[in-house]
């Protein structure tokens, strides 16, 4: 990946002579602005009353005892639903737009200089990551970490394993796996209104159990996304049996 | 006088100023590459700032993806093969 960006080193983007005023005048706009926010936080004084007491106090409601996974998931758990829903139709239209690089371009190349000291690496790596990120998943509900700080951990676990000659995932076993969030978390939404009478309204006593299920497929699915971004941008095609690459040593 | 410099309000100022001019030199740079590491720089002087904050979960999220998922994709997109503009595929033909 990193021998390209030597060959794009003549394509650079350069300015074309912004004028000084253009400069100034920007300039001192944006620094205005800033001075103005910096002195409005400064002179405010905290009249609303803190919605941190609140939290706290259904804390037990919640089923979890972190606040921040219990307003994630609990409170406000439809804004991370449509979070979800919002990443799924991104990668929908990263899949349908963004084309894979050439497949008989990818064929030629003899294959990624995979550095030894890298693959080495990775084999200790790449399990301490996994289990790293799966004590986030469950920690989420106690300390600080949860379902998207997990799932961005496996994401880059998957993206180095890319990157040291592992191409093993294809495509058509990722679709599963891209639509799991989504559609649990709708599952889950609907099914606990048929017992508490309104969506998303977890009953007291599983909340917890519900939390962690739809945590665990979440993490899944937004891991699978964000190596999907990743893989459609730098991986060539395996769909097509035109060239046979193998997973490396 | 005196002045009592606290420690943590010179880690403050220096994070404020740190992640100022690493998004200036970002956004001035003519070098695509540069731009780019730059941000990524500033996504970890983000981290820290966030955790100066006590948000945790923010910081490992942002430590995570800022750096992490966001900088590959930025230095994977500016490594792909330049998409030629309408005018620049005219002169070829024409050429």
């Amino acid at each position: 990946m990193f021998r390209n960006l030597h060959s794009n080193e003549k394509q650079l983007i350069q300015c074309d002579g912004h004028s000084t005023i253009r400069t100034w005048v920007s300039g001192s706009i944006a620094v205005t602005l800033y001075m103005t926010l910096i002195a409005g936080l400064i002179s405010s004084q905290t009249a609303s009353p803190s919605l941190k007491h609140l939290v706290y106090e259904s804390l037990s409601l919640s089923g979890v005892e972190n606040p921040v996974t219990a307003v994630l998931l609990n409170f406000r758990s439809y804004d991370t639903l449509l979070e979800i829903a919002a990443l799924f139709s991104v990668v929908l239209a990263v899949k349908a737009c963004l084309p894979k690089q050439d497949t008989a371009a990818a064929c030629s190349q003899t294959g990624i200089s995979t550095s030894p000291v890298l693959a080495h690496v990775l084999r200790a790596l790449v399990p301490l990551i996994i289990i790293v990120s799966g004590y986030l998943l469950w920690t989420g509900a106690y300390n600080p970490g949860g379902a998207f700080q997990a799932a961005a951990l496996i994401a880059g676990a998957a993206v180095l394993l890319s990157l040291s000659g592992y191409h093993f995932l294809n495509n058509n076993q990722f679709r599963p796996l891209l639509v799991a969030g989504t559609a649990v978390f709708l599952l889950a939404a609907v099914i606990v209104s048929f017992f508490t009478g309104l969506i998303l309204q977890y009953p007291v006593s599983l909340a917890a159990p519900i939390i962690l299920g739809i945590e665990i497929v979440a993490t899944v699915s937004i891991a699978a996304t964000l190596f999907v971004f990743y893989s459609q941008l730098n991986e060539p095609d395996h769909s097509s049996s035109q060239c046979h690459r193998e997973a490396g040593p | 006088m005196t002045f009592t410099i606290e420690v943590e309000l010179l880690l403050d100022i220096v994070l404020c100023i740190g992640i100022f001019s690493l998004a200036f030199l970002s956004l001035s740079t003519s070098n695509i590459f540069k731009a780019v590491l730059f941000f990524i720089c500033m996504g970890l002087l983000v981290t820290i700032a966030w955790a100066r904050l006590k948000a945790w979960d923010v910081a490992i999220a942002e430590a995570a993806i800022g750096a992490g998922i966001t900088g590959v994709l930025l230095l994977v997109t500016i490594a792909r093969p330049r998409i030629k503009t309408l005018s620049e595929e005219a002169s070829n033909h024409v050429s």
